[in-house]
């Protein structure tokens, strides 16, 4: 069996995560992502015998480097670009079936319609967000709300106002903090029982947020709703979910967080297969078992960027 | 207030400060952070030095009271703002960070109650904005908020912004001694604070082993603050070492060989470029060189090379953290001028 139809079938029936595929996954990619290689000749490795002697590549690379398996991509997505220069992910038809293979297994809302304010796929070509929240809104018979990332926000709550109870809507950070406060101006207030799916892009809002006091603030105006989360990035093809309103991401078996008690995310993605799976994040996490918190991105001066004075 | 009043007053802080640095070496716990103590100590001793010798202004102005925001990376700024304060007779409040409020607190105390005119606290920041209002002049240190905030206040003020430090030297210069220096100036405050060496520019070839020893006995001395991020030295290390052309690394600091700027700066870390020419550092440097603090040099006459940038204090390696009285942070400001308004920050 080739290794991408071994990875495909571990993402969809894998229970633990399995380190001897692991180790053959980096080899692969070691192999086959010349970027990659040459990050492991830097620490003097040329392949792995366990997962101890796996490393974890800074996303910060998808910015300025070409790094894929693939001779030939069919396409790329694109980083969300809020602080700068965006990140490059080459996809053919084989790693998008792991994306989707990835995307069925961990999205715990397929009993339900899913709407979106994230606009289709086909207006929105590199958005890896857009690929993965059309693929939900096929599967359930949902429907777009919108057309762009842009928010018209007296068009959006008419078009909220239409939908039934119990549906789940997909949005920014920015989107669900937009709506917010438009409702608060107009003093509008829906009590229909939504379960409201962010998508995150913390960075995007006009002052620091964290998840939760973003939540306290909108349940002011959508009364009745559930909040849930996503977390994730072009870079990874797998995503994250938060539990239950308000409640901790989970890991699964084929995207494993490595970081243990407090630090920045260190994940293992089999889904990444035809990229890089062992990826570095500069997001601050505390994880607990399976579970774990998301803080935000570190900040240009603890990088050292803004050069702080003394 | 009179002249010989203000002297006698340099004199006792000069007095609290060196009991200051004697509870630094005694292990006493000064401050939230755990800082370096040999460097600290170093620092309050040559401190107490620079208040002895403080140059007067010619004149003092209309300025009769000082805020002062202090930057959260280094806690000595009050100590070396507080003599502007005594020779202008200024009522003074600092503003301190969040992080650090017991150093100052520690310091304040030993300054006994003939300083009443020196009060600081941590204050929120729409606080902080608010009470500034009650002065007469604003002193910002920050990074990019610095300039933020100096928008926001209505007052004249003058911005210490972002900077930091070089050093350049001949290959032929480089021997084991200067690299305990060069390690020196480059862990001090693990490189967070302006005077900290964050480039070394090699005219010639280096190979950076000879920078080895020096960096293991130093790190040694100088160990992580307690709020050493760890994280973000590991992370940064290796987007550093995959964009160095060579390294050498201890378990809390690292050395890389670079052509260019890196983007990710982490702490404990020391950037080397060879160069061919001084012309060539300044090219590499581009705008940044707008952004220079300090340059360490073995040899005075490079001095010229850097006339053409932002740097306002030459000192030769292993002392960039102690610059003579009369230094007042910025290229072109001094005792005299120090209370100017910038108006375009």
């Amino acid at each position: 069996m080739n290794l991408h139809r071994e990875v495909l079938e571990y993402i969809e029936n894998s229970k633990e995560f399995d380190p001897d595929l692991a180790v053959k996954v980096v080899n692969y990619q070691i192999e086959h992502v010349k970027f990659l290689r040459e990050f492991y000749q830097k620490f003097g490795i040329s392949k792995v015998k366990d997962t101890d002697d796996i490393l974890f590549l800074p996303v910060e690379f998808f910015k300025r480097y070409t790094i894929t398996a693939f001779e030939k991509p069919s396409g790329y997505f694109l980083s969300s670009g809020t602080t700068g220069e965006r990140s490059k992910v080459y996809f053919t038809d084989e790693s998008l079936e792991l994306y989707k293979a990835s995307m069925q297994r961990t999205f715990p809302f397929f009993d339900r319609k899913v709407f979106s304010l994230i606009p289709p796929f086909s207006n929105a070509r590199h958005s890896s967000l857009a690929f993965m929240v059309s693929f939900f809104v096929e599967k359930t018979g949902g429907q777009y709300l919108n057309e762009s990332f842009e928010l018209d926000e007296e068009t959006i709550l008419s078009r909220l106002d239409d939908l039934e109870n119990d549906v789940l809507i997909f949005m920014t950070s920015l989107q669900l903090l937009k709506l917010s406060q438009y409702m608060e101006l107009k003093r509008i207030r829906f009590r229909k029982k939504f379960i409201i799916l962010e998508t995150g892009g913390y960075k995007a809002l006009d002052k620091p947020y964290n998840r939760f006091e973003l939540y306290d603030y909108a349940a002011r105006f959508f009364q009745g709703s559930e909040f849930y989360s996503e977390y994730g990035m072009s870079e990874l093809f797998s995503q994250f979910y938060s539990t239950g309103p308000n409640k901790l991401y989970v890991e699964y078996p084929f995207a494993k967080v490595f970081t243990e008690g407090q630090g920045l995310l260190k994940v293992f993605d089999f889904a990444n297969l035809w990229t890089v799976s062992s990826l570095y994040i500069p997001d601050r996490i505390i994880k607990k078992g399976l579970y774990f918190d998301v803080f935000g991105r570190i900040t240009d001066e603890e990088r050292g960027c803004a050069f702080t004075f003394g | 207030m009179k002249r010989e009043d203000a002297r006698l007053l340099l004199d006792e802080a000069a007095k609290s400060v060196q009991e200051f640095a004697r509870r630094v070496k005694n292990g006493e716990h000064v401050g939230e952070i755990e800082y370096q103590r040999e460097l600290l100590y170093r620092i309050l001793m040559h401190t107490a030095n620079v208040y002895k010798r403080f140059p007067f202004p010619e004149k003092t102005g209309e300025v009769n009271s000082l805020y002062v925001f202090v930057p959260g990376n280094v806690p000595i700024v009050p100590l070396q703002v507080l003599p502007v304060s005594i020779v202008y007779g200024l009522k003074t409040f600092f503003k301190l960070p969040h992080n650090e409020r017991l150093f100052f607190h520690t310091f304040r105390k030993l300054l006994g109650d003939q300083f009443n005119f020196i009060e600081g606290d941590y204050l929120p920041h729409d606080e902080a904005l608010k009470k500034a209002q009650e002065y007469d002049f604003v002193l910002i240190f920050g990074g990019r908020r610095a300039y933020k905030i100096a928008e926001r206040i209505n007052k004249p003020s003058r911005v210490f912004g972002p900077r930091f430090s070089i050093g350049y030297i001949n290959t032929s210069e480089l021997d084991e001694q200067i690299a305990q220096k060069i390690a020196f100036d480059n862990l001090a405050f693990d490189t967070a604070g302006c005077l900290s060496l964050r480039f070394l520019f090699v005219r010639g070839r280096i190979d950076l082993n000879i920078l080895k020893p020096g960096f293991e006995y130093m790190s040694s001395t100088l160990k992580p603050q307690s709020n050493f991020d760890r994280d973000i030295f590991e992370y940064g290390a290796s987007v550093i070492i995959m964009d160095s052309v060579g390294y050498i690394q201890g378990e809390d600091w690292i050395v890389a060989k670079v052509t260019g700027i890196p983007e990710f700066w982490p702490p404990r870390t020391l950037f080397v470029i060879e160069i061919d020419s001084p012309e060539d550092a300044l090219a590499i440097l581009g705008n940044l060189k707008y952004n220079l603090q300090g340059t360490a040099l073995d040899n005075v006459e490079f001095k010229k090379y850097f006339e053409d940038t932002s740097a306002s204090y030459f000192s030769k390696f292993g002392e960039l953290q102690f610059p003579e009285p009369g230094w007042m942070f910025e290229k072109g400001v001094d005792i005299n001028n120090i209370l100017r308004g910038v108006e375009n920050v």
